[in-house]
Parts: C-alpha cells; structure tokens; sequence
C-alpha cells in the first residue's frame, strides 16, 4: 500500500513544484504514522483458574479483551480498572488510555495475578 | 476443640465415601448417576454453608471467600444438572451421598451457634478439610469410575476450582490465626 502512494507521489512529484514532494512526504508519514498507531487488540484467556498470559505489553489506545472460558465468574480488577463479574463464555474489554504498569487480580479469587504493560 | 469437631465431622464424611468402595462384601461400584448426584450434594453443602458465612462472618475476607462458595458451587452444580438432564440421566441417591449431606447438616448445625471471630475460625477451618476431602475423593474415586465421558470431564474441569478454593481458604486461616 505504501508502495503504491510512494510510487503514486514520484509521478506526481516531478512536474509539481518544489514544495509539493515536502506536503506529499508529510502525508506519507501521517499515514505511516496512522497505520502503526492503529489500535491493536489483545486477548486475555481466563482458563482453568489462570490468567494466560499472565503478563502482557501493549501500546496507549490498545485494547485488552478478557475472553472467560472457565464455567465460574471471573473478575479483572485493578485499581484503575473494574471488569465487575464476567461470566463464562462472556468478554470484557478495556481501552488502555495511559502508560504504565498495570497489575490486577480476580477479586473473586485473589490468588490469580497478572498485569498489563503498557507503553 | 473446635477444629477437631470440624476435622472430626469431614473425616467421618470422607470415611463414609471410601467405605463404600472398601467393604469386604464389595457393593457394586458407584454408576454414573451415583456420581453425579454425589458432586450435586457435595456442592450444596459447600453453597449452604457459604449462605450461612456470607450473613454470619464478621471479617469482609471471608465473607467474600463465602460469596466466591456460593458463586462457584453454584456454577458447578449448574453445569452437573443441565448435563445430567441432556443425558436424561437422573441423579441417584446412595448411602455416600446421603452421608455427605447429613455431615453437611451436622456441620451447619454447629456453625449456627458460633459467631464473631469463633464463626469465621470454624467455618474456615472447616472449609480447608471440606476441600481437601473432597479434591481427593473426586480424584481418586469419582473420577476414575466414572462412565460417561462428558461427566468425567465435567469433574475433571472442577479440580482446578477446588484447589483454589483450598488455596484461599488456607490463606484465610493463616490470617485467622493472629
């Protein structure tokens, strides 16, 4: 794709003026930008009493999706985020919006522990 | 003292599972529908008993380790009935489980007349020895007698739900010691 709008911009850019290949460089690079930043979404298995994984990096604007495929209610909790009981066979998801590190546990069964990392 | 009633009470409840399968005159082995009504009880139990915890405890901790009981058992046994209905299977009675519930009813009985921290002590305690007599007769009797394939899985999905129920529980008891 990148190619084809580099390729599309060279054919263009040799009877524009100077100025031109500067703003279709720019444009170049906002998209490039645009498709890495696009947000990715991650998944978080909660499985036979376990968080798997149970640490997990991704980027501001990411999401993480909770998929419960134990047969008990789960939670994933932290301070700054609250699923509130997810059932079996249901999903929960969370927008990351800031960076840090972010550990969390099912209130319902505090011995299970993971965390999100997020750059 | 208390404890020992507790371990006394589960004690006699785990004898009462294995002797049915010890005695000399060897009754005929637990069928499917034994075995399922079996995990039914054990589950009620454990949901009569975190009914009683989550009013009467007076640490928030175990009485949110009581609402987990009566979330999870509840799971379970949910999951136990709608598969014993799909394979038109009715749940049989057998001196095991009739043992089971009248030690359930025995333990509640007591926990009944305690309260304030002797409640949350008993009923933890009894909790730990409840899990550990239960983890083992699923795993070394029911599971392995079992039949239907889909039961067996069933129980064998549990065991990593009452060990973490034991886990949490023995957490709990280290806390009540203090």
């Amino acid at each position: 794709m990148l190619a084809i709008l580099f390729g599309a911009f060279s054919f263009t850019s040799c009877s524009k003026p100077t100025s031109e290949p500067t703003s279709s460089d720019d444009n170049k690079t906002e998209r490039a930008t645009a498709e890495r930043s696009a947000p990715a979404a991650v998944t978080v298995l909660i499985r036979n009493m376990k968080f798997e994984p149970t640490a997990i990096e991704v980027k501001k604007g990411d999401i993480v999706e909770w998929k419960n495929e134990d047969i008990t209610p789960h939670t994933a909790t932290a301070s700054s985020f609250d699923s509130g009981s997810i059932g079996p066979e249901k999903s929960w998801r969370h927008t990351f919006t800031e960076a840090g590190n972010f550990p969390y546990i099912c209130t319902f069964h505090p011995a299970m522990k993971a965390a999100v990392n997020v750059k | 003292m208390l404890k020992t009633i507790a371990l006394t009470i589960t004690c006699a409840a785990l004898a009462a599972f294995t002797s049915a399968q010890a005695q000399s005159s060897s009754p005929p082995p637990l069928n499917d529908a034994q075995i399922a009504m079996i995990a039914v009880v054990a589950n009620t139990v454990d949901v009569d008993a975190g009914k009683l915890a989550a009013d009467k405890a007076s640490s928030k901790e175990v009485k949110d380790f009581a609402q987990t009981m009566i979330r999870d058992h509840t799971a379970v046994n949910a999951k136990a009935t709608a598969l014993a209905k799909k394979l038109n299977m009715t749940p049989e009675e057998s001196a095991t489980s009739r043992s089971l519930k009248a030690d359930g009813d025995k333990m509640l009985a007591k926990l009944k007349g305690m309260s304030g921290a002797e409640f949350d002590k008993a009923y933890v305690d009894n909790e730990v020895a409840y899990h550990d007599a239960v983890i083992g007769v699923v795993t070394k009797t029911l599971i392995p007698n079992t039949k239907n394939v889909e039961l067996k899985s069933l129980l064998e999905s549990a065991g990593p739900i009452f060990t973490a129920h034991l886990e949490h529980a023995k957490q709990l008891q280290k806390t009540l010691k203090k």
